[in-house]
């Protein structure tokens, strides 16, 4: 494929409504303009068609009214430009009172075209078939069809159902992954076949002699049915390959949240190692633990020095300042690679510092920012990954001083 | 060393990693050394156990916010584990002796409001088999076994747990082989 017609498909994948309302208009369209490019045309007509069905005014609305209720949408020259279209397609029909003559009712026929356009840029025409069995299926059974009509209805909805089958056999065969992501909500009808198969019992019960219609078009169900699997098959493939989390809809994610089993939901996963559970249990926190304890026995002997003779003579006063020398080893630490500046960026400090001596870094500036409200470290959510560096992964990292350095001089002082 | 062997030792260190507790089948104490992790041998002969453990000052617990610290009452059902297993206070904690697991149920009574063992048993369990999961404990279930973590303390932190060696929860005298 060339570079300007790959362009052309990327550029066409997030397909836009005009797209689609050119398809639905061509069978009758008199030039290939005869669809408008502005994506504000419709929002114009349809904030007409609103500014009348709010007024329920039997004697029309006055041009000054429609271009206050299009206000939001679009100009006074592209409102002008539009008025003038869709009075000239008999959307706006004139008041007939020549007391009235810029007065203007609503073409019924447009509201259907409204919602006709809207329905088909959400569904495309696959609902207009779905349109159509029901319908189909209402007037069997209210028995106001004849023979003839049902012999149409079908011969329609298996044509239909052909183009939809060749139409998603192409995407799957010739067209990029982004071309497919932006067809799928088209189709999603999920009750497709349960409907088909119900209409064409309708059929064989009231229309035996459309028996032989009737089974091609379940046929022509199933192949569609066919190609739409093959499609999801390639889109997910596909996808997943690209790790492309933009292919399920994000209702599907949410759905399968919901209701898959834990075991499928953690199949993607099944080759990522994770660090076992870990808790953390320190002398510390046991000595904390046990002095909540209510005193058990009030003579607490001497603690023994242990065989190898290396006992201090307060192990736990040893700890605790064996703690406050780290934490003011790391608020040294901390000052030395700020230099009086407030903040610093480390990251390249870091990666000229190697391994493991930047990991010992960091774990210092993490111990000084949990210590002291003095410092904040700021670990970015960014990953440089250079396999010849001396750090291979690194993370950008800044440290901040939040309060004045021990010392220093404020004016309130 | 060969870049080979020190792949290796890579590789095996990240399965140690992995796996929490296990035993490596290379020498892979500089490349523990090297990502500032230091490797703790629990037992000997064919029974033994390696854990990966932080060289002094780089310890995580007290810098990361990933290693979830236990709760005061995971804690304190440990203390009474360590309690029913730490007999000779001299000694450092691991490997301790092997004990009835009723014996933590029973030294836990009159701890924090723990009036009965059976309003409580349930919680208890699920606190064991969590320090089972992450190698506090060892061993099979109604025994009460010190794990490998425990092998990783240092002396200094054995000459802290001494200090309070006689507030750990116990059974009352007497008591020990009614289970």
């Amino acid at each position: 494929m060339q570079l300007m017609e790959l362009e052309a498909e990327r550029a066409s994948a997030g397909k836009s409504p005009v797209d689609t309302w050119r398809g639905v208009v061509a069978p009758i369209a008199g030039s290939t303009a005869a669809v408008s490019e502005d994506r504000w045309t419709l929002p114009t007509a349809k904030a007409i068609f609103e500014a009348f069905t709010a007024a329920r005014a039997s004697g029309g609305l006055a041009r000054g009214e429609l271009f206050d209720a299009c206000s939001d949408v679009c100009t006074a020259d592209d409102f002008d430009a539009a008025f003038e279209r869709f009075r000239q397609l008999g959307m706006l029909i004139p008041f007939v009172s020549k007391k009235r003559e810029d007065r203007y009712l609503f073409n019924p026929d447009s509201a259907a075209g409204i919602a006709i356009f809207e329905r088909v840029s959400g569904e495309g025409g696959i609902d207009e078939l779905l349109t159509l069995l029901d319908r189909t299926g209402g007037d069997i059974r209210r028995g106001t069809a004849t023979v003839d009509q049902i012999r149409q209805a079908l011969v329609r909805a298996r044509g239909m159902l052909v183009i939809a089958a060749d139409y998603l056999l192409m995407l799957v065969e010739t067209r990029s992954l982004e071309i497919m992501i932006a067809e799928r909500h088209r189709h999603r009808n999920a009750s497709l076949f349960e409907d088909v198969d119900l209409l064409m019992q309708q059929v064989q019960a009231v229309y035996p002699e459309l028996d032989s219609l009737a089974y091609a078009v379940t046929l022509e169900a199933q192949r569609y049915l066919g190609a739409r699997n093959d499609f999801v098959e390639r889109l997910l493939d596909d996808g997943a390959r690209a790790e492309d989390f933009a292919v399920l809809h994000h209702e599907q994610y949410l759905t399968a949240a919901r209701e898959a089993s834990v075991r499928a939901l953690a199949r993607p996963l099944e080759h990522v190692v994770f660090d076992p559970r870990e808790l953390s249990i320190t002398p510390a926190s046991i000595v904390a633990e046990l002095e909540k304890a209510k005193p058990q026995e009030p003579e607490v002997p001497k603690p023994e020095r242990p065989r190898d003779g290396r006992a201090t003579a307060d192990p736990v006063a040893a700890m605790l300042e064996r703690e406050s020398f780290r934490a003011r080893y790391a608020a040294a630490e901390a000052e030395h690679l700020l230099a009086s500046a407030d903040e610093v960026d480390l990251t390249s400090a870091l990666a000229e510092a190697g391994w493991p001596q930047a990991a010992v870094i960091v774990a210092t500036l993490l111990r000084a920012a949990l210590t002291s409200d003095a410092y904040e470290l700021i670990l970015g959510n960014g990953l440089r990954v250079d396999p010849s560096a001396k750090v291979t992964y690194l993370s950008p990292v800044r440290l901040r001083r939040t309060s004045p350095p021990p010392g220093s001089w404020a004016p309130d002082e | 060393m060969s870049e080979h062997t020190a792949d290796s030792a890579r590789f095996e260190l990240a399965k140690l990693r992995a796996l929490g507790v296990g035993r490596t089948s290379l020498p892979v104490g500089s490349a523990a050394r090297r990502a500032g992790r230091t490797v703790v041998r629990a037992g000997s002969g064919s029974g033994a156990l390696e854990i990966l453990s932080w060289v002094e000052g780089l310890e995580p617990e007290a810098v990361s916010e990933h290693t979830p610290s236990a709760k005061s009452f995971e804690t304190l059902v440990f203390t009474a584990c360590l309690g029913a297993c730490w007999q000779e206070r001299g000694e450092h904690p691991w490997p301790g002796v092997p004990a009835p697991e009723d014996q933590v149920f029973r030294a836990l009574i009159d701890e924090r409001g723990i009036t009965s063992v059976e309003s409580y048993s349930g919680r208890i369990r699920r606190v064991l088999t969590s320090l089972r999961e992450t190698a506090w404990l060892d061993g099979a279930l109604d025994t009460v076994r010190l794990g490998p973590r425990v092998a990783a303390w240092t002396e200094n932190d054995a000459a802290v747990l001494r200090t309070v060696y006689t507030k750990l929860p116990r059974c009352p005298r007497g008591t020990e082989a009614s289970s």
